[in-house]
């Protein structure tokens, strides 16, 4: 791994002294066509907040920060902090979530001052990007939004008294499989037909040779999709049971000849009519 | 600037029905969008997928139908969008709304609201630019000003001398 920042002397001492270390992932990806400024620009409010959150929990638990994974092709960095214990990594991965809610504009209780300006670094950061930027750790996926979004937050603030900034449903979704990465674990993006954002998915081993024989194709990826509780955009898919081949063919013409297919199913019934006995049972 | 359609399902039965003044209509409007570089996007929910299998398994389909119709699903230049929660709270806000409002006694029967509610909650979760359907009675009456209901209307009509 490549130390990003590092406090090499206490990783040292940990590493021999044979004390447990616990690691976790922390993401942060770009949408939209990225320049380079935008960046330089992110990857340094990324560091910053990070280095922030690792102040806050006690720079002596945080033992190295690491870049995991750089994907250009999708411009998502994962960066793996090593802690000395279990403790301050749960506080890290809480405030974590605390600055990803914050940056998004709402209100989090017990919100530490220390970390406003890591906050306001990632909504700077998400205020330039049309598709906004995605933070996410090992349980949580945090869209932060460009301008513009604001008032689909409102609407849905009232809507549903939860906490949480995404959530989860099992499901299926349908896309282009573009970016792979496997550097530990296979990871693949996936670039949704709905939103043609970019989409995390986490595979187990066994699914590494389908992805690899999928790549570049359309396909339905099923599994616990994670969404942005605002907007309900994809976030990302873990748990994954199935990737097959999308057999949709938007080429074919062959849709046309089902015209009339169903004119003798209550031939003199309008078909708003029809439609309401279905709904009406 | 692409324009994004979502279809009811009573507009997807009106194809397969081949409905007069209507069918005709909702194929021209399908084989524009199917056409390459077309920016008229159709969606619709899996929702309409159910409730056309309801419909396509009473008397009088085709000995061939069910294939035609899975060819179609195949196919069509409609894009399937699942029930989801984000959406559905949508739905939820609109009919509290509207029972705020007063408008309650207005609305169709309960088990025809969900429905609807499915269909018209996603199409604003989407930010479609219409939502298509003949029932446009019953949809006008929720409360939401995010979306233009209407029916399918012609200006999406095939261009002279195509033949459908």
């Amino acid at each position: 791994m490549m130390p990003c920042d590092i406090i090499g002397r206490q990783w040292f001492q940990v590493v021999t002294s044979g004390s447990p270390m616990i690691t976790k992932s922390f993401t942060l990806q770009l949408d939209g066509m990225v320049t380079l400024d935008h960046f330089a620009a992110a990857i340094d409010a990324w560091r910053s907040a990070l280095t922030d959150i690792s102040n806050e929990v006690g720079r002596e638990h945080v033992l190295g920060i690491y870049i995991e994974e750089l994907t250009s092709g999708s411009a998502l960095v994962t960066s793996n902090i090593v802690f000395d214990a279990e403790e301050p990594a749960e506080h890290f991965a809480n405030d974590f979530v605390k600055v990803g809610t914050r940056a998004r504009g709402e209100n989090v209780i017990d919100f530490p001052k220390s970390l406003q300006d890591a906050a306001n670094r990632l909504r700077k950061v998400a205020a330039t990007d049309p598709g906004g930027i995605t933070i996410a750790s090992d349980t949580a996926d945090i869209l932060i939004f460009a301008t513009g979004e604001q008032r689909v937050e409102h609407f849905d603030m009232h809507a549903r008294r939860v906490s949480t900034p995404s959530v989860e449903a099992y499901g299926a979704l349908r896309g282009k499989l573009q970016s792979l990465s496997s550097r530990t674990g296979l990871k693949v993006v996936l670039y949704d037909d709905t939103f043609d954002k970019g989409v995390r998915c986490s595979l187990t081993e066994e699914q590494h040779e389908t992805a690899r024989e999928h790549w570049d194709k359309h396909v339905v990826i099923e599994g616990l999709i994670r969404r942005d509780r605002i907007t309900g955009r994809p976030l990302s898919v873990s748990q994954i049971w199935n990737i097959g081949r999308d057999e949709r063919d938007s080429a074919s013409q062959a849709w046309l000849k089902a015209f009339g297919v169903l004119a003798d199913v209550e031939p003199d019934v309008p078909v708003e009519e029809s439609i309401r006995r279905v709904r009406s049972g | 600037m692409a324009k994004r359609v979502y279809l009811d399902s009573s507009v997807i039965l009106a194809f397969l029905k081949g409905e007069a003044g209507r069918g005709e209509h909702v194929k021209a409007a399908l084989f524009t969008a199917s056409t390459p570089g077309s920016d008229l996007q159709f969606v619709t929910s899996v929702l309409s997928l159910i409730e056309i299998t309801y419909i396509e398994n009473l008397p009088g389909s085709l000995e061939d139908g069910f294939s035609r119709i899975d060819d179609f699903w195949g196919t069509a230049p409609i894009q399937l969008i699942e029930v989801n929660e984000v959406a559905v709270i949508r739905g939820r806000a609109m009919m509290r709304e509207r029972l705020r409002s007063g408008q309650q006694p207005e609305l169709p029967s309960a088990r025809k609201r969900a429905a609807d509610l499915v269909h018209l909650s996603t199409a604003i979760w989407l930010k479609v630019d219409e939502f298509w359907t003949y029932d446009s009675l019953d949809f006008s009456k929720y409360p939401q000003q995010d979306v233009t209901v209407r029916e399918p209307y012609g200006e999406q009509m095939l261009m002279p001398g195509v033949d459908l």
